[in-house]
């Protein structure tokens, strides 16, 4: 394998989401409460680990961005943390209020300021789970994009990306630069901050890059969330023996007529 | 001024109409009447004439419109980028309404930027409000709802939640066929599937299945899902997995239920060691009767169950074999 003409660049995007396992819905106003709990997006994170192997593997320089209010700040020092060489953060407070293709632009518009090789986000958020932004942002460079990415090889500027689609594993051969999309969550994937790793972020500059809000009509407008949780008024069976759990449940699906 | 067009990107896969895609002609027919509107269902890929006659005969169909290029088959987002941009482009619909599947948002994200278009996922309910439509779709994990209004957008872009609408059926009536030409560009093909490999055939499928018994991390290593599948074959039910496994390497892609794999709606969900993260509920909470074993009495599972066993799984699963197969016999 030839080794590639110049240091490969690699931008991860990371977004920072509430922490969506503490969200409580009030009882009374039906809406959400977040908590103030914010955390790496779980996508995000296995992105990171996947841009720190491609680094072990092939070399590469990789950067960190998010693009949110002055907070999101603490998600860069974490990958910071966890082995990636910078970080940026765009300004954008407001980040929940535009849609994806605005982020996208706004994200693609840095993306091409530093002339990355790589894109690597995470396949979906926790929070909004649209998975729009890492394609649309593909499409505003008019670059390739490859999703549900769960292993990278990389030969003479050429990706060839393990994808999991929904019936099939597949190998995707993609010119750089491209985006890809990462799935994999697994164990070897997952970076985690050592402290020589904190301290060595908190020395780190993260440049504030501010952006010119879009002015232009919004195309979407959203209502305040609201539950349509199911309330608890389903059978518990809890403290009996086995066997007379499993029996009271047997007889539950006769009744029910699912067996 | 012609009446407004309501366009569905029709799904296929292994020669076959995609379930999912009936669901969305009785999506589309239902927002067509609402104004008074044409329905036409695009069909993109290649040999896939018999396909569009399947269309053809599906209930609330007004028009089938095919597109036939070779590039589009095997599925890269690229082409088909390219492809439904310029279905759109051509047809001009009021509403657009692809399957919200793993290759339908693939795509769906990037036509939204090439023509400048806001796209709301998962879409679980289209209504019409003071003539601009409105998409319900649920949010943080499933927890929340929120309504989408298009207010500066046309056409209103949506992708829609499998399970959201119910199936429409065939009928003697066959709506006309016609080809739409597209050409695809060179910027849209650099990607190149080189191997493919198609997950154990003959398993259950997940997607349209009566029964699903799903594993979670509760079942502390991958060979533990034996209990799972032994469950699921009493009960001839499809297996299915939470993301916390799939994320661990035990169990495939195309067995996660939640927001990055399948969304279900059986008429029985098992679900053994799943505690019920946000990302999972928002993939089975559609089910109508769910069962949940988990050890955790306060585990998010069990408020949306309509029978919890809290216990020990790997004490209660054999004994819930051992009854279902002295019930059966």
């Amino acid at each position: 394998m030839s080794e590639p003409q110049r240091e490969l660049t690699i931008a991860v995007l990371i977004k920072q989401v509430p922490d969506i396992n503490a969200v409580v819905v009030d009882p009374t106003s039906r809406q959400a409460n977040i908590g103030g709990g914010r955390v790496m997006n779980t996508y995000d994170a296995y992105a990171v680990g996947e841009a720190l192997a491609i680094k072990d593997r092939f070399g590469a320089q990789v950067t960190a961005i998010a693009a949110g209010p002055p907070a999101a700040r603490d998600v860069l020092l974490r990958a910071l943390a966890t082995g990636v060489d910078e970080a940026i953060l765009i300004d954008l407070p407001n980040h929940n209020d535009i849609d994806s293709l605005t982020t996208a632009r706004i994200l693609a518009a840095e993306i091409v300021k530093h002339n990355f090789d790589l894109v690597l986000a995470g396949q979906s958020t926790d929070d909004c789970e649209t998975g729009q932004v890492g394609p649309q942002i593909a499409e505003t460079l008019k670059w390739p994009h490859v999703s549900l990415a769960t292993h990278v090889e990389l030969s003479d500027r050429e990706l060839r990306v393990s994808r999991d689609a929904e019936a099939s594993k597949e190998t995707i051969e993609v010119p750089l630069p491209a985006v890809l999309m990462v799935l994999s969550g697994r164990e070897e994937s997952q970076r985690y901050p050592t402290l020589k790793g904190m301290m060595a972020a908190k020395k780190k500059t993260i440049p504030v890059v501010e952006v010119v809000e879009p002015t232009a009509a919004r195309r979407l407008e959203w209502s305040v969330p609201v539950a349509i949780e199911r309330e608890a008024e389903g059978i518990v069976v809890q403290g009996v023996p086995t066997d007379e759990a499993a029996r009271q449940l047997v007889a539950w699906l006769k009744e029910q007529k699912l067996i | 001024m012609s009446s407004p067009i309501v366009l569905v990107i029709g799904e296929h896969r292994n020669d076959r109409i995609r379930p999912a895609s009936l669901e969305l002609v009785t999506a589309a027919r239902e927002l067509a009447n609402l104004v008074d509107g044409e329905f036409v269902v695009a069909v993109a890929g290649s040999d896939i004439g018999h396909i569009a006659s399947e269309f053809a005969n599906v209930e609330g169909v007004d028009r089938v419109v095919v597109i036939e290029h070779p590039s589009l088959a095997p599925f890269l987002p690229g082409p088909w980028t390219g492809a439904v941009s310029s279905i759109i482009l051509q047809i001009e619909p009021f509403a657009v309404l692809i399957p919200s599947s793993i290759t339908g948002r693939d795509y769906a994200a990037r036509v939204a930027a090439r023509l400048d278009l806001a796209l709301v996922p998962d879409a679980l309910t289209l209504s019409i409000d003071e003539g601009q439509v409105v998409a319900h779709r649920a949010v943080l994990g499933g927890r929340v709802q929120t309504a989408v209004r298009f207010v500066a957008s046309s056409p209103a872009m949506v992708t829609v939640a499998p399970g959201a609408y119910s199936r429409s059926v065939t009928c003697e009536h066959a709506a006309p066929i016609e080809s739409l030409r597209i050409a695809v560009n060179d910027r849209d093909t650099r990607a190149t599937l080189v191997d493919k490999t198609e997950h154990t055939a003959g398993a259950k499928g997940l997607t349209g299945a009566n029964r699903i018994v799903s594993g979670g991390r509760g079942l502390g290593k991958a060979e533990n899902f034996a209990l799972v599948e032994e469950l699921a074959a009493v009960l001839d039910a499809a297996v299915g997995a939470s993301g916390a496994t799939v994320g661990a390497g035990w169990r495939a892609h195309s067995d996660q239920v939640g927001s990055t794999g399948h969304t279900v709606s059986p008429k029985l969900y098992l679900a053994v060691g799943i505690s019920g993260a946000p990302q999972h509920l928002v993939g089975m909470s559609g089910s109508d009767h769910i069962v949940a074993i988990n050890r955790d009495p306060d585990a998010p599972i069990f408020k949306i169950a309509s029978f919890g066993i809290v216990g020990d799984l790997f004490e209660i699963v054999p004994a819930l074999i051992g009854q279902l197969k002295s019930t059966v016999d």
